[in-house]
């Protein structure tokens, strides 16, 4: 089995042309379907197991949602010609206290869903140059384009469904 | 609208770390279930609705089931030490008219291709082939990472005809 790299040490080139633009907004549509067809017909327990202190399905799924927050703010900051982009809390404290696994997965599901559908609203019309507007990225420190931080966005989507698919293999 | 990038003329550097390998598994087992998603949407209208030259709805979905066996094929060629990918055509055995069938096609083809890969270790991700159109030699991680790209190509193109 393979180790899956952590999230902070991911590295992203932004250099791929403005047109993958439709591909990137119909990756963060398919975020919440995906996620949906793994955690279907699991049981509260599976979703609620934490193992080694480490987060349980419900809290990585918690987690999505409670990034989208950022994830909007920042094309504000783009739209608004800001320098830097917001800083994300990089201790989680949202979802630290949370209690997401007070929840129902079925909840966390539509709270990530409505909240992404907000986010597709806000950017799946946007022309060219809106798509180009440039920001430093705080952690990153580099300059990051609208388009970016929406591959950001998909990519870290993607690192969690991960985990979240191999929380459900663990025995 | 912001148009799309040819698949054609797309790049790619294939320089992910090898900790990416679980993610690229995921993103092609999402496929079958984000285009069942955006399906639901699809009315009967829709399916083969052309403009100009353009490919319809069910002619994208079809061609995402009938490059499934290159994927695969390509993946074994890695395994089996080719030097370079077998020239493949693309087969027209999954093909049905019959929305149902071919996402099911589809969805069986793929899984036949994570039954091949998901379970590797680092090293065979790590086996070179060389690819007729690209300089260098590329890792079997980075042919599954090409097809998760031409995955969501067309699911961008699936969502435009959806829309329509």
């Amino acid at each position: 089995m393979i180790e899956q790299t952590p999230w902070f040490e991911r590295k992203f080139d932004f250099n791929f042309p403005v047109g993958l633009f439709p591909v990137i907004v119909e990756r963060l549509r398919g975020t919440a379907p995906h996620i949906e067809q793994i955690v279907n017909s699991t049981t509260d327990g599976q979703l609620s197991r934490k193992m080694n202190g480490a987060w349980s399905i419900k809290e990585q799924v918690g987690h999505l949602y409670d990034l989208e927050e950022l994830w909007r703010g920042r094309i504000e900051d783009f739209l608004a010609g800001e320098k830097t982009l917001r800083a994300a809390d990089l201790s989680n404290t949202k979802t630290r206290e949370a209690n997401h696994n007070q929840k129902t997965v079925r909840q966390l599901l539509i709270m990530f869903s409505d909240a992404r559908n907000a986010l597709i609203k806000k950017v799946e019309n946007l022309d060219e140059a809106t798509a180009s507007l440039t920001s430093i990225h705080p952690r990153l420190q580099t300059p990051m384009r609208l388009i970016d931080s929406l591959f950001f966005v998909a990519e870290h989507d993607d690192h969690h469904v991960t985990k979240i698919r191999a929380l459900l293999a663990k025995p | 609208m912001i148009h799309q990038t040819a698949w054609t003329e797309r790049k790619f550097e294939f320089n992910q770390p090898i900790g990416v390998f679980p993610i690229i598994v995921e993103r092609l087992r999402g496929t079958p279930i984000r285009l069942q998603a955006m399906l639901r949407n699809a009315t009967h209208e829709n399916l083969k609705e052309k403009t100009g030259d353009k490919w319809s709805l069910i002619e994208q979905v079809n061609h995402l089931c009938n490059c499934e066996e290159i994927w695969l094929g390509r993946v074994q060629d890695i395994l089996d030490r080719k030097e370079i990918f077998e020239r493949r055509l693309l087969k027209t055995d999954l093909q049905s008219e019959q929305l149902q069938i071919l996402v099911s096609n589809f969805s069986a083809a793929r899984n036949k291709l994570i039954n091949l890969v998901e379970n590797m270790d680092e090293q065979t991700a790590s086996l070179t082939i060389n690819h007729p159109r690209l300089p260098r030699p590329i890792r079997l991680m980075d042919s599954l990472f090409s097809t998760t790209e031409h995955d969501d190509h067309h699911l961008a193109k699936v969502r435009e005809l959806v829309i329509l």
